[in-house]
């Protein structure tokens, strides 16, 4: 019993190791985003997890948007991945792909779904010590539920580290 | 390794129509396989042949679509060519050319009152349909599509044929990139 509480105690008074779910693990993109195919305007916001490393060498992409245009809106949800090359630098380029529900909501017609595949290749710039501005394109291929289908977005936006965003809001 | 990469990407697209953008005099070289046929009326006084040498007797459907929001855009076609019904005297005096000797037709008016919307899902447009029409050409010879707005009115259109799919030639979609306004936005 006595080494029990000896264990917990020392574990209590440890110093924390470093969680993959740590806050220093996750950044948050506000991009402005345009499809060029079917003509789209609107935003797609996005959280990153850098699950093996806090520098987001290797990120997990979650995000989900809207877009509307003449003919339709859509509301694409997203899941993929991210390897960001250079991690440490000013200036990171990036790989990217995963799965994209576009969800179209044409006018005039009921909700059409379908699951895309997509890729990226993106670019951040540091311009501040919390800031970076990214832009991104993203080709999508539909074909692996609802049929086949294309689409282009680009993308242009913010991101900023949780624990710095979670800062500027608490001020 | 190439290879493979093209034909991951590229066999998706076995279920899309070929595009092709509309000429006065529209010559289809591979008229079984089905197309997609763009097209802006501009003036609305505008009537487009499409040529289609057929080397055997088909069956096969058709249909002219519009932007959703030209709600009053309503372009119709007629199908000319041998074994068709011989037109009558007010058929022949709504179309666009005259029917040549020993030739007959069938007209799509594109006249319901409502007409479904149609989401084309490669491209991303919303758009109204004439509806799908089931043609039998019961000969091996070449027919004509003749395209027209008996309203004068303007806009694009598209015209789709066919059910046959052939995208092995990747040339096939240089059209739809040359014409992106026309096909995309």
């Amino acid at each position: 019993m006595i080494s029990t509480l000896s264990l917990l105690a020392s574990l209590a008074t440890a110093p924390a190791e470093a969680s993959a779910l740590d806050a220093d693990r996750f950044s948050v993109g506000l991009p402005a985003e345009v499809n060029l195919v079917g003509l789209t305007f609107g935003a797609h916001p996005e959280v990153l997890w850098s699950p093996f490393s806090p520098d987001g060498s290797f990120q997990v992409r979650g995000s989900m948007g809207l877009g509307i245009g003449p003919e339709m809106v859509v509301v694409p949800v997203s899941l993929g991945l991210r390897q960001v090359l250079f991690p440490t630098r000013r200036v990171r380029p990036g790989l990217g792909m995963g799965l994209q529900m576009p969800n179209f909501f044409p006018s005039g017609h009921g909700f059409l779904f379908r699951v895309d595949t997509y890729m990226e290749a993106s670019l951040d710039v540091r311009v501040s010590d919390t800031i970076r501005v990214t832009a991104a394109m993203s080709p999508q291929f539909g074909g692996i539920v609802g049929g086949f289908g294309l689409g282009m977005s680009a993308r242009v936006g913010v991101q900023m580290d949780l624990p710095d965003l979670l800062t500027l809001t608490s001020d | 390794m190439m290879r493979w990469i093209l034909l991951l990407f590229l066999s998706p697209l076995a279920f899309a129509h070929r595009p092709q953008p509309v000429e006065e005099v529209t010559e289809i070289s591979a008229p079984e396989i089905s197309h997609v046929i763009g097209g802006d009326l501009v003036s609305g006084v505008e009537a487009f042949r499409i040529v289609l040498p057929f080397k055997e007797p088909v069956a096969l459907p058709m249909e002219i679509l519009v932007p959703w929001k030209l709600e009053s855009h309503r372009p119709v076609f007629a199908v000319v060519g041998p074994g068709l019904p011989t037109p009558t005297a007010e058929q022949a005096e709504f179309l666009p050319f005259a029917v040549p000797e020993g030739n007959g037709v069938i007209i799509e008016r594109n006249d319901h009152e409502e007409r479904e919307v149609y989401f084309e899902q490669v491209m991303r447009r919303t758009m109204r349909t004439s509806g799908s029409l089931a043609l039998h050409l019961p000969a091996a010879s070449t027919y004509e599509v003749w395209i027209w707005s008996p309203e004068f009115t303007v806009g694009e259109f598209w015209f789709g044929f066919g059910v046959e799919e052939d995208f092995s030639d990747p040339e096939v979609w240089d059209p739809l990139f040359e014409n992106w306004d026309l096909f995309g936005w």
